[in-house]
Order: C-alpha cells, then sequence, then structure tokens
C-alpha cells in the first residue's frame, strides 16, 4: 500500500474539512459588523456558530499535528518558511477564541461592539493568511537542495497569493451568509438576507478571477482531475444563487460543495508534491520525500481508522442536537 | 539576545502561560462533572447550583487553555524546524493522536454542554461534562507521550539522518510517561482544589447567605485536595526514583551534589556557585536524599562533575551541565510548596470538624494558598525542562540543533514581544473576569 500517499489523502481530507467547517464561523465573524447594529441580532447571529466553532477549530489543530506527523519536513518548512504568516493566524485565532468567550461577560456597548470589530478582523486576518499560504504553495516558494525555506518575507507577497488570500476571504463570507441563511430566524435574518445578493455578486467574481489566476500562475488545469473538480467548484457557487431564497439547506451543501471541490483542485494539481520549489522542481517537498517512516505512518493508519469515523459520528452527532435556528429566546440575559 | 535564546524564552513564557489555565480545566472539569452527577443521582437542587457556578471557572480556563495551546502547537514548526524534521516521527504521532482522541472529544462536547442545555436529558448533560474531562485527561497523556521521549528516548532507530519510530508501545508505556502523566493529573486536580477552597474561603468569610454552598464545594474541594497531593507526593517520590538513574546530571542539579557520594544527604539550603563549581552555602540533611532513592541509607548518588566527565567521553568536548541555580531553586521551590500544601489540607482535615467551622484567620491562609499549586506547577517544570539542558532530546539533540535553520532573530524577538503583550492583555482580563464571578457569587436558583 502506498501509505504516503493515503497520508496524503487524509491531509487533503482535513484541510477541506477545515475550510468547510471554520469557513462559515469565519464568515459569521466576518458578517458580524455588518448586517445589524443591534446587540441582540449579533448575540443571534453568535449563536449560530457558539456550539460548534470550538469542534470545528479542531480540524485546524487536527491537520497541524497530522503534518507534524505524517510529513515531518513538510511540517517543518512550511512553519518555519512562513514564519510572521503563522504567527499572525495565531495572533488571529488568539482574538476569535478569547473575543468569543469574552464578548458577552461584560455588556457595555463599546465592550461588546469592540469585540465584534476583533472578531471580524481577526477572522478576517485568518482566512486571508490561509488563502494566501495556500497561493504560495500552489505557485511555489524558494525551497533550496536542503529541502529548507530560502526566501524572506516579500516571497510570500505576490499578486497570486494576495489573490488568492481574497479569494478565500470572499468565499467565507459567502459561505457564512449562507449558514446563517439556515440557522438564524425573524428581523436579523430578514437583514441578513438583504445583503446576500451584494456578497454573492462580489464573491462570484473574485472566484473566477481566483480560478483563472490559478490556471495561469499555478498551472491549476494541467491536471485533469483539478480542471474537473474547479469546474464542479464554479458550478456548486453558481447554484447557491439559485436556492438561496426557496431552499436554504441545499444553498449551504452547494457552497460546502464549493469549497470541499477547490480544496480537491487544489490538491490534485500538487500531488505527489506538497511544497513546490520556485528555484528548482528537483527541490520540490513531495509525498514521498517529505513523510514520515512507513511503521510510523502504519501506527498513524490504526489511529485514523478508530478515530475518522469516530469524531465523524459524535461531532454529526453534535450538530444534530444544536440545529435548531436560533431565536430571540435562545439568548440568556 | 539571538534567535535561540528568544526562542527558548518564547517556549517557556508561552508554555507557563498554557499551563495556567491547563490544571484548573483538567480538575475543575473533574469536579464540575462530579457535581453534575450527584445531582443526577440525587436530584438534590444544589449540586446543580454548584455546578453551574464553578463551571463559569471552567470555562474561562478552557478558553485561555485551548488558544494559547494552539500556539504551542505551531511553535515547534515555527521556532523548532530542525527538531521538528528530526524528531517528528515519534513526536508527531502522540500530537496527532492528542488531537483525534482528545481535543475533538473536549471542543465537541463542551459545545453541546452548555449550549445542550435544554435539549438534552439530565444525564446525557452530565455525560457530555464526562466526555470533556476525559478528553481533557486524555490530552494531557499524549503530550506528556511527547514530552516523556525528549526526556528519556525509548522505542526508536536512528535512520535517514533522523529519529524513526520502531516500537510505538515501548513510546506510550515509556515509564517516564506514566510517571509524568500520574504526576500531572493530581496536580491539576490539587490546583483545582485550592482554587475551589480559596473561593469559598472568601465567601465564608464574607458571611455569606450561600454558607451551605460554598461549605459542601469547600469539603469536596479538600477530599480531592487531599487525594490530589496524595497522589503528587507519591508519583513525585517515584519519578525522583526514576530520574536518579535516567538523568542523573537533573538529579544532581536540582541536590546540588558536585561529587560523587555515598553519605546522599538532601541538600535545603544552597547558593552555588556556577562558574567556581562549588556550593558557597549549603545546608544538607544527612542520608535522607539515599532514603528518598534507594529506600535505605546507604547508596551512591553521582555528582555534576563525575557526569560532565563521563558526558565528555560519552559525547564529546563541551557544556553538559544544566543552569545549576535555576534547577536547584525551581526545584526546591516546588517542594516547599508542595509541602505547604500539604500541611494545609491536613490541617484543614484535623482541626474541622463536621459542619466545617472556620477562624477568619485560617480563612485568610487559605484564600493565599490558592497560588501555591500554581508555583509548584511552573517550578516543576521549569526543573524538568531546565535540568534537562543542554539537551532538547536527551542525549540525542541539543538544543541549539533544534532551531529553525536561519532564523530571522527580528521574527523571533517580534513574535515573543507580541506573545507575551497579548498573553499579558489576556491574563489581565481573565483575571478580572474571575474576580467579578467570585465577588458575583453563585445565582439563587438553578436554571434549567
Amino acid at each position: 500500500m502506498d501509505l504516503p500517499l493515503i497520508w496524503f489523502l487524509i491531509v487533503a481530507y482535513l484541510f477541506a474539512g477545515f475550510f468547510l467547517l471554520e469557513g462559515f464561523d469565519y464568515g459569521v465573524c466576518m458578517l458580524l459588523p455588518f448586517i445589524s447594529n443591534e446587540d441582540e441580532h449579533r448575540r443571534m447571529m453568535i449563536a449560530t456558530i457558539s456550539g460548534f466553532w470550538d469542534g470545528n477549530e479542531v480540524w485546524m489543530i487536527t491537520l497541524g499535528a497530522v503534518l507534524f506527523a505524517a510529513f515531518p519536513s513538510w511540517y517543518a518548512t512550511l512553519f518555519s518558511g512562513m514564519y510572521p504568516v503563522f504567527v499572525l493566524i495565531l495572533l488571529g485565532l488568539i482574538v476569535r477564541g478569547v473575543g468569543l468567550k469574552f464578548r458577552d461577560d461584560y455588556s457595555g456597548h463599546t465592550w461588546r461592539f469592540g469585540w465584534d470589530m476583533a472578531l471580524c478582523a481577526g477572522s478576517v486576518l485568518v482566512a486571508f493568511l490561509w488563502g494566501l499560504i495556500v497561493g504560495n504553495i500552489l505557485r511555489g516558494i524558494p525551497i533550496n537542495a536542503a529541502f529548507s525555506y530560502a526566501g524572506g518575507c516579500r516571497d510570500l507577497i505576490n499578486p497570486f497569493s494576495v489573490a488568492s488570500g481574497i479569494a478565500f476571504v470572499a468565499l467565507f463570507t459567502l459561505h457564512g451568509m449562507v449558514f446563517l441563511n439556515i440557522r438564524l430566524t425573524g428581523e436579523v435574518l430578514q437583514k441578513a438576507q438583504k445583503l446576500f445578493f451584494p456578497v454573492y455578486g462580489v464573491t462570484l467574481i473574485i472566484a473566477v478571477a481566483f480560478l483563472a489566476s490559478a490556471g495561469r500562475v499555478a498551472g491549476l488545469f494541467k491536471s485533469p482531475l483539478a480542471s474537473l473538480f474547479s469546474i464542479a467548484a464554479a458550478t456548486a457557487l453558481l447554484l447557491i444563487a439559485l436556492w438561496f431564497k426557496r431552499n436554504s439547506f441545499l444553498a449551504f451543501w452547494m457552497s460546502a460543495m464549493a469549497i470541499v471541490f477547490l480544496s480537491v483542485a487544489v490538491f490534485a494539481r500538487l500531488y505527489p508534491r506538497v511544497l513546490v520549489s520556485s528555484l528548482d522542481p528537483q527541490w520540490s517537498l513531495t509525498i514521498y520525500n517529505a513523510s514520515a517512516s512507513s511503521y510510523s505512518l502504519k501506527v498513524m493508519s490504526v489511529v485514523a481508522i478508530i478515530f475518522i469515523p469516530g469524531v465523524l459520528f459524535y461531532q454529526g452527532w453534535s450538530y444534530w442536537v444544536l440545529r435548531k435556528r436560533i431565536e430571540k429566546s435562545d439568548l440568556e440575559y | 539576545m539571538d534567535a535561540l535564546m528568544l526562542s527558548r524564552w518564547q517556549f517557556a513564557v508561552t508554555t507557563s502561560y498554557h499551563f495556567l489555565f491547563v490544571p484548573l480545566s483538567i480538575g475543575i472539569g473533574l469536579m464540575v462533572a462530579i457535581m453534575e452527577t450527584l445531582y443526577v443521582v440525587r436530584k438534590d437542587d444544589l449540586y446543580l447550583r454548584m455546578a453551574q457556578f464553578w463551571a463559569k471557572f471552567l470555562l474561562i480556563s478552557v478558553a485561555l487553555g485551548v488558544v494559547t495551546g494552539i500556539v504551542l502547537e505551531f511553535q515547534f514548526g515555527l521556532n523548532w524546524a530542525r527538531f521538528s524534521r528530526y524528531i517528528g516521527d515519534i513526536f508527531g504521532p502522540p500530537l496527532a493522536i492528542e488531537s483525534w482522541a482528545a481535543f475533538f472529544l473536549e471542543s465537541v462536547f463542551i459545545g453541546v454542554w452548555v449550549f445542550g442545555g435544554k435539549k438534552i436529558s439530565p444525564k446525557l448533560h452530565a455525560f457530555a461534562l464526562w466526555m470533556v474531562t476525559l478528553g481533557a485527561m486524555l490530552s494531557a497523556f499524549w503530550i506528556l507521550t511527547a514530552n516523556a521521549f525528549m526526556q528519556e528516548p525509548v522505542g526508536y532507530a536512528l535512520r535517514n539522518g533522523r529519529i524513526e519510530l520502531v516500537d510505538f508501545p515501548a513510546v506510550v508505556f515509556n515509564p517516564q510517561t506514566i510517571l509524568e502523566f500520574w504526576h500531572a493529573v493530581y496536580a491539576c486536580i490539587t490546583t483545582s482544589a485550592f482554587f475551589v477552597i480559596a473561593v469559598s474561603a472568601y465567601h465564608l468569610l464574607k458571611k455569606t447567605t450561600e454558607a451551605e454552598f460554598f461549605r459542601r464545594s469547600m469539603r469536596m474541594a479538600v477530599f480531592l485536595g487531599l487525594v490530589g497531593i496524595m497522589g503528587v507526593v507519591l508519583s513525585g517520590h517515584e519519578m525522583a526514583k526514576h530520574v536518579a538513574f535516567a538523568q542523573p546530571m537533573k538529579l544532581a542539579a536540582s541536590e546540588a551534589v558536585w561529587d560523587k557520594t555515598t553519605t546522599g544527604s538532601e541538600s535545603v539550603f544552597a547558593l552555588i556557585d556556577e562558574r567556581g563549581k562549588k556550593n558557597t552555602l549549603d545546608i544538607r540533611i544527612p542520608y535522607l536524599l539515599n532514603f528518598f532513592i534507594y529506600m535505605k541509607p546507604t547508596g551512591t548518588v553521582a555528582g555534576i562533575n563525575d557526569l560532565q566527565k563521563e558526558f565528555e567521553a560519552k559525547y564529546g568536548t563541551g557544556n553538559y551541565t544544566p543552569p545549576l541555580n535555576l534547577t536547584y531553586w525551581s526545584f526546591h521551590l516546588m517542594i516547599m510548596s508542595g509541602l505547604l500544601m500539604m500541611f494545609i489540607l491536613f490541617w484543614l482535615m484535623l482541626a474541622t470538624r463536621k459542619p466545617l467551622v472556620f477562624s477568619p484567620f485560617m480563612l485568610k491562609v487559605l484564600m493565599g494558598s490558592a497560588i501555591l499549586p500554581h508555583i509548584s506547577n511552573i517550578t516543576g517544570w521549569i526543573m524538568t525542562e531546565v535540568g534537562r539542558q543542554p539537551w532538547i532530546v536527551y542525549t540525542l539533540m541539543k538544543t541549539n540543533e533544534g532551531l529553525t535553520e536561519n532564523l530571522n532573530p527580528a521574527y523571533a524577538l517580534s513574535s515573543f514581544i507580541l506573545f507575551v503583550l497579548v498573553y499579558t492583555i489576556l491574563i489581565f482580563i481573565a483575571a478580572s473576569l474571575t474576580l467579578r464571578i467570585i465577588i458575583a457569587g453563585p445565582l439563587e436558583s438553578g436554571n434549567r
């Protein structure tokens, strides 16, 4: 069995799951200051994710740990090479984590609305930077013969990686919007729906522009599989508009699928590389030269067989338990 | 400071902050789970109100434990890339298992527990909290498995220029893992017990109308505190015996022993002249150390000088002695503060009868004692990690060899300043919120 390939697929699965789940968490926070100026409405918006976001974030934490375990060199070169990017992501995650906890612990208007801005800014920052990272992985970064990062901070900022960052922010905002559409009720739902078409229009343009530039800069369409999934992602995006008003649940699934398909396209294009070297194709990290030993991967495979279904089961159950739309009466104090 | 020292400081500071919250989230989680179970079994509303009040502190510590924890996971790659490449094959799996087996359990069920209140049965609600606590404890186990390998490498082979895993059960059942786990879990229980005792003492001192609420909380905390501190002492004792053989340099440094000795005396107060290689002041109790290690007066304890020579013969010239005063004093502060806690708990047990009655002086002492477990927790980790120096992975990799290649010192400096700044703000907010909840006291009636 090709263990590195299996673990490459598991990493892709975790990336896709992370973007799918945290995508709407980030999106809801990004929309927080823009939908309503009433504290009660904002609390309802936060309540749509408050039972879930912690568990969703573990997808990202697991992703980091699995990279470390299955592809130590990938983990080490990615994190050390993009040092400032990851430090800023940590800052954004800290702001989000404590903001969601502390926002409602004091009742002052400045306190709460200040946190709303911080939650929005932190989420935009994290979403943008993950987009920047994915863009750079696709496009290639200066990696030397020793498989370590040989560039500086500026090498990470280029038109394509910035475009990728913007595309992530846009996609997650839209994803947050369709999530709110299945979770809210009453006045705040109507207010949110009013913003849908502007958000949708902008996101669609950005997403198409991103796909086009990914084709040009990163050769996304050189891989048939990546092309196929890019088209599927674009189709799913188009279908959101069709169902947003009529079937909010289908609209959400389309948005979710768009994110998953896009992740698949990225990984299909990357395979078998995991970090592309812009200096020499020979120096790219691949699933074979970056992977852990086969014994280690075997141990990890046993772990994955047990916990992937187990976690999916009880996390799915938690969504089922907390599935009811948020109403005013759900808010405490 | 260079990138190496900055990275070491950053890791030390961010881990210490993290470990202010983790023990509380494990221990208070356990207590609240017990309270809620008692409510389900005995249908006594007071237990529900107790669970709801103490859970507020659980939520604060979990929130801060999570955000400060992610920083640690990323930091191995950020500042310690060569370490990560070298050891990832063994160090990564426990971290991945920690996420899959523990963090998901903790995070998903805490969501259900906090927000599913009216949607699930009381039994399921209590079960959810047990899952949160189980997750927290499992996470401690797996992260300590990774740490234990750095203290005592087992089940590995040096291949392909790195450490590769060859025996996974050996890594998991590393004696060091088991000892660290019990020592840490009991410490977490003790820490939380002292927190609950201190908060209860405050309210009893204020002549609260909720006397029964806080007496009952205090009684449970004293019981768990006694269990915790006895566990800490016994596992700590086993650990010392183990370290004497597994990491003799750490023991010699903790006890300020320069030369091989057969009288095995326990040092109670020493000032160490690290350059002059002698103790300027040293008060010792003869044979006591031998008793601790061998359970009898006879036995040999290797000294720093002998071990330094031994290491040089094995691993080449270099300094194999950890910072001595820091190791010695963190070890001794840990012990002193631990003994003080044990004394306070015994005193509480003996000096009070049912129903618990305390003098105001006693209550004030109890309020102040909440700091003691934190002193022991942090100094214990300092002793463990600093006492292992100069190794990052004992006998296999030195700390400076683990640093990210070409790490830009400006990056290391900015991130260090950023984390210290952000964490200080966090501590401030968390502390003021905690105080506010303490002062407000429990709700009049349980809301369910």
